[in-house]
């Protein structure tokens, strides 16, 4: 992975893969203590103890072995992280969800950039806007949420993924994103 | 261009052997890993200074018959493991990425 938002969408595509059909996303930005968390919340399928302990290992997956015998995203996820003085946490039950939380040492050398995230955001929630997705990103003192039931509610309609849906949430994104790091922060249905 | 070949020509230092009669047909320097999944080929000798299991995991979906270990790093035994049960030649040298790309190059690998 090139960036931290790649991060975030590989370990968020693994809970839609788990069908959940409630994803919370929490993204917390410190630049003055140089540190940079994220945690993915689902309510899909989970897993037992025993998966637990073994979903580090690349050569562990859920998926079909035939298709493919690794499952690279938990792994190069915690290796990343630690690479950069951080750690990553998965607590997890079986048909309850899955907790996964990663913290990058944002002073390290080894730290990668944090990426397009608001770019992620968008894509996570335009392939799969018909589950209920919860993003709060703070960025220092700021924060902003983007909630798809409450934005669904607000515009009117029942799905996020027609190109004019992409259009308007791509531009509020990105306005979202540009005053959270610059001008103040901005709520939405929080 | 064979896996014992290269080795024998470049004199490295074997850490975990694997088909020694497998093909190397291409030649691959980097260290960030999605880049590798992405933009290495099959067949390749991978010249990267990342000692980690994920590694050998990103080999076996490229493709790639031997890993070439560089700066003399220490290499963690699960990682060594793994890439015998994958069949995955893991060498190692003291020289650098260029150092050693510039070598395999000059024995015909491109």
């Amino acid at each position: 992975m090139r960036d931290i938002s790649q991060h975030i969408m590989d370990i968020a595509q693994n809970s839609v893969k788990a069908r959940a059909n409630e994803i919370e996303i929490l993204v917390n930005e410190s630049p003055k203590e140089k540190y940079f968390e994220f945690e993915i919340r689902d309510n899909g399928m989970g897993m037992d103890e025993k998966m637990c302990k073994r979903v580090f290992d690349p050569f562990v997956t859920t998926r079909d072995k035939k298709i493919r015998h690794v499952g690279l995203g938990l792994s190069l996820l915690k290796a990343n992280a630690e690479r950069s003085g951080g750690y990553v946490e998965l607590v997890s039950h079986p048909n309850k969800g899955t907790r996964v939380k990663a913290l990058f040492k944002m002073d390290s050398i080894d730290c990668p950039p944090v990426g397009a995230l608001g770019g992620a955001f968008l894509s996570l929630i335009i392939c799969d806007s018909a589950l209920h997705w919860r993003i709060i990103r703070k960025y220092a003192e700021k924060k902003y949420i983007l909630d798809t039931c409450k934005i669904k509610k607000t515009l009117g309609v029942q799905k996020l993924s027609s190109v004019k849906m992409y259009s308007i949430l791509k531009e509020y994104i990105e306005r979202l994103e540009s005053n959270v790091k610059h001008n103040g922060g901005e709520e939405h249905g929080g | 261009m064979k896996v014992r070949d290269i080795l024998e020509r470049l004199k490295l230092a074997v850490l975990s052997e694997g088909d020694l009669d497998a093909e190397v047909k291409n030649g691959y320097t980097c260290d960030l890993l999605s880049e590798v999944m992405g933009k290495a080929q099959a067949d390749t000798v991978w010249i990267t200074v990342q000692t980690h299991v994920n590694i050998i995991a990103v080999a076996t979906v490229v493709g790639i018959r031997m890993i070439i270990l560089c700066n003399g790093h220490e290499v963690p035994e699960d990682m060594l493991n793994k890439a015998k049960k994958e069949q995955i030649t893991v060498a190692r040298t003291g020289k650098n990425p260029f150092e050693i790309s510039c070598e395999i190059c000059k024995i015909g690998i491109r």
